[in-house]
Formats: structure tokens, sequence, C-alpha cells
């Protein structure tokens, strides 16, 4: 079967070129999702078998150079898991959609609200009422049907984490308040997987990556016991424009962290402010 | 002879930054810890304090030119 598939994929590459005039075979979604069918597999599969031929497909063409083809390869066969859905999250899931990896576990137990549509991409007039995973397993599969979506309509918690954690390589904090990271930080080590946290308040944010070893959350918070539930979000709130620049920083440490590059925020710390953009990499031992 | 740090406060804690943030003047010997107290911030909404880039105790002593940054816990996502 395999060997059919390479054939097949073969057949039905077409040339295209990239806008400096490079030529590269490509496959169309269309033939993706055909393939896909035919042999009874996720579209993502199709995909590697014809980036292992050199082939690419042609909804990922302006990754390149940003990623080999070789590369494009091991993010989709990636998994990854996003913990919360809401202003960071909707915008993490659908920006590794469209990156490519290839099965993304998203978990939220809520339901998007009106006070949501403010920043949360995946809350529109029309998903209003409707769980946060629905809307996100829509939205990945309206972008890219070659994913394997697992949905977990569920709060992730120290007990359930690592099974829904499962064979992700990565894991990335989306949720909102503070003490909840805690939680999420001790079910990540105990998958031994790394966690990419950001966290923001008006203007101000910050983001950073989490190995099982690394000290991570109580350098930038402190002792999780002299802290309250909520930061200063309560008081400054959520706009978009902070919360889309610091989904953006997950995703870019995701891809890092699943190619294994180098300058992930390790033991380190993005902190910037729109205000007057302030950008500073802080590194957490003194 | 006064010396002269630069401020950076972020998200709730900007509310205390002082008039002159680029050119602050600070006593020889200035802790972190003195710094916070005499900008006012509580210190127990200051989580993390970070000197030249790097995270720094409270008991660090400050230097002419040093670039100081102060964050209280932020959770929004």
């Amino acid at each position: 079967m395999p060997e059919t598939l390479a054939a097949d994929v073969v057949r039905l590459a077409e040339p295209s070129s990239h806008p400096d005039g490079e030529p590269f075979r490509a496959l169309s979604v269309k033939n993706v999702q055909a393939l896909a069918e035919r042999y009874r597999i996720p579209g993502r599969d199709v995909e590697i078998t014809a980036l292992k031929s050199n082939i690419l497909p042609q909804r990922y063409s302006r990754n390149m150079k940003a990623f080999s083809l070789r590369q494009q390869a091991e993010l989709l066969g990636s998994s990854v898991t996003v913990v919360g859905l809401g202003g960071l999250g909707g915008t993490v899931a659908e920006l590794l959609a469209r990156t490519g990896v290839g099965t993304l576990h998203v978990v939220d137990g809520d339901r998007f609200e009106e006070s949501n549509l403010n920043r949360q991409a995946l809350c529109t007039e029309e998903t209003l009422e409707m769980t946060k995973v629905s809307a996100a397993v829509n939205r990945i599969r309206a972008i890219n049907s070659s994913i394997v979506v697992s949905p977990h309509e569920t709060y992730l918690t120290e007990e359930t984490g690592p099974s829904i954690i499962g064979d992700s390589l990565a894991v990335v904090d989306c949720l909102g308040g503070v003490t909840e990271r805690f939680m999420l930080e001790k079910a990540a080590k105990q998958a031994a997987r790394p966690l990419i946290s950001a966290a923001m308040a008006g203007l101000s944010g910050h983001v950073t990556t989490i190995f099982p070893e690394d000290r991570g959350l109580e350098l930038i918070y402190g002792n999780p016991r002299d802290l309250p539930s909520d930061g200063a979000e309560a008081v400054l709130g959520c706009p978009p424009q902070t919360m889309n620049i610091l989904a953006s920083c997950q995703c870019s440490e995701v891809v890092k962290v699943l190619l294994k590059q180098e300058n992930v925020l390790r033991n380190r710390m993005l902190a910037l402010d729109l205000e007057d953009y302030t950008f500073e990499i802080v590194s957490l031992y003194p | 002879m006064t010396d002269h740090i630069t401020l950076k406060l972020f998200a709730s804690l900007k509310a205390f930054t002082p008039a002159n943030p680029d050119r602050f003047p600070i006593a020889p010997g200035t802790t972190v810890g003195d710094l916070i107290e005499s900008l006012g911030v509580p210190a127990e909404e200051v989580k993390l304090v970070f000197v030249n880039g790097v995270k720094q105790e409270r008991t660090v002593p400050l230097k002419a030119g040093d670039r100081v940054g102060i964050f209280p816990a932020v959770g929004g996502g």
C-alpha cells in the first residue's frame, strides 16, 4: 500500500514555482483530500509521503524557506496539546493548523460568552454559547483538513493532564488566570513535556518555555501560595493586540521546540509592552 | 553625587512610574528592595524584577546606568 500511495502522490504532483521563480512539484489540497479518502488515512500522512518524495503540498508553499521540506514533514508528524482555547489558545490553534502541525489536542471545558468577542479568535457572534472545543475543531478542520484534531471538552487537571497530553511533543499554556498555570506546569512536568506559557494584562505580557527539569513559573510569579487567582488583567483587561502577539510568540516557540532549534526562550522570558514598544529578553537565573 | 537608572514598570505597576523613568536618581547603595519601596509600589505586588535583562533579588544593590524592569502577576489568556 505505501508504495502505491507514494506512486499516486508522484502521479498527481503538478509543476509550480515559488515567488522568486524557483520551481517545485506541488500537491493540491484537492488531491491530498482525494488520496486521504482513497487510502483511508489522515491527509497529514498523505502530505508526509509527498514531502518525502520532494513534493510540497501547495498549502505549505509559503512556509518555505522558514522550514525545509524535511522540517515541514517533521511538523506534520508532531503532536501538540493546546490547553485553553480563549484569547491565546484560539489564535495558537489556528496558527498551528496553518503551520501544519499534524496532530492538535485542544482542551477547554468552557463555552463562549459575549465578553470573549474582543479577543478570542474562535469567538464570533455565531459561536456564542458554543463550546470552545467545538469551535476550535470546526476552525481547524476548515483551515486544514489534513490535521488530526483530538477534542477534550474538559478542564485539564493534574490527574487527567498526562493522559490528555499523551504523545504530544509540546504543551501550550493558554490558560487564563494565574494559579491554574501552576497546575498545568505540574501536569506537563509529569508528562515530561515542555510547556510554552504566555500571560498578559493590558498592553503588557510575557512568554517563556519551560522544560520538565526547569524551575519554570515560580521564577516569574514567585511562590504560588502568595498569588491571587487572577493577576493584573482583572483590572487592566485583555485587549486583542497584546493577546495575538503573545500567541504568535508561543507558536514560534512551539516550532523551535518541535524542530529542536536554537534560541528557545528556555530559562528566559520575553517581556513586552505595546504602550512604548518595550521588548526585552529577561534571563530568569541571576 | 547622584546615580541615575532607567525604570520600566509593567501592567498594573505602570501607575507607579515616576516623572523621570529614563533618568531616575538613586542614592548610592540603593537596593532593588529600596527602589520598590521608594516608588511606593506595594512589595507583595512585585513578582519579578530584572536588572539589565537578568532577574534579581530585592537585596541586590543598583548602580549608575542600570536598567530596571518590574512585573506584577499577569495571568490574562
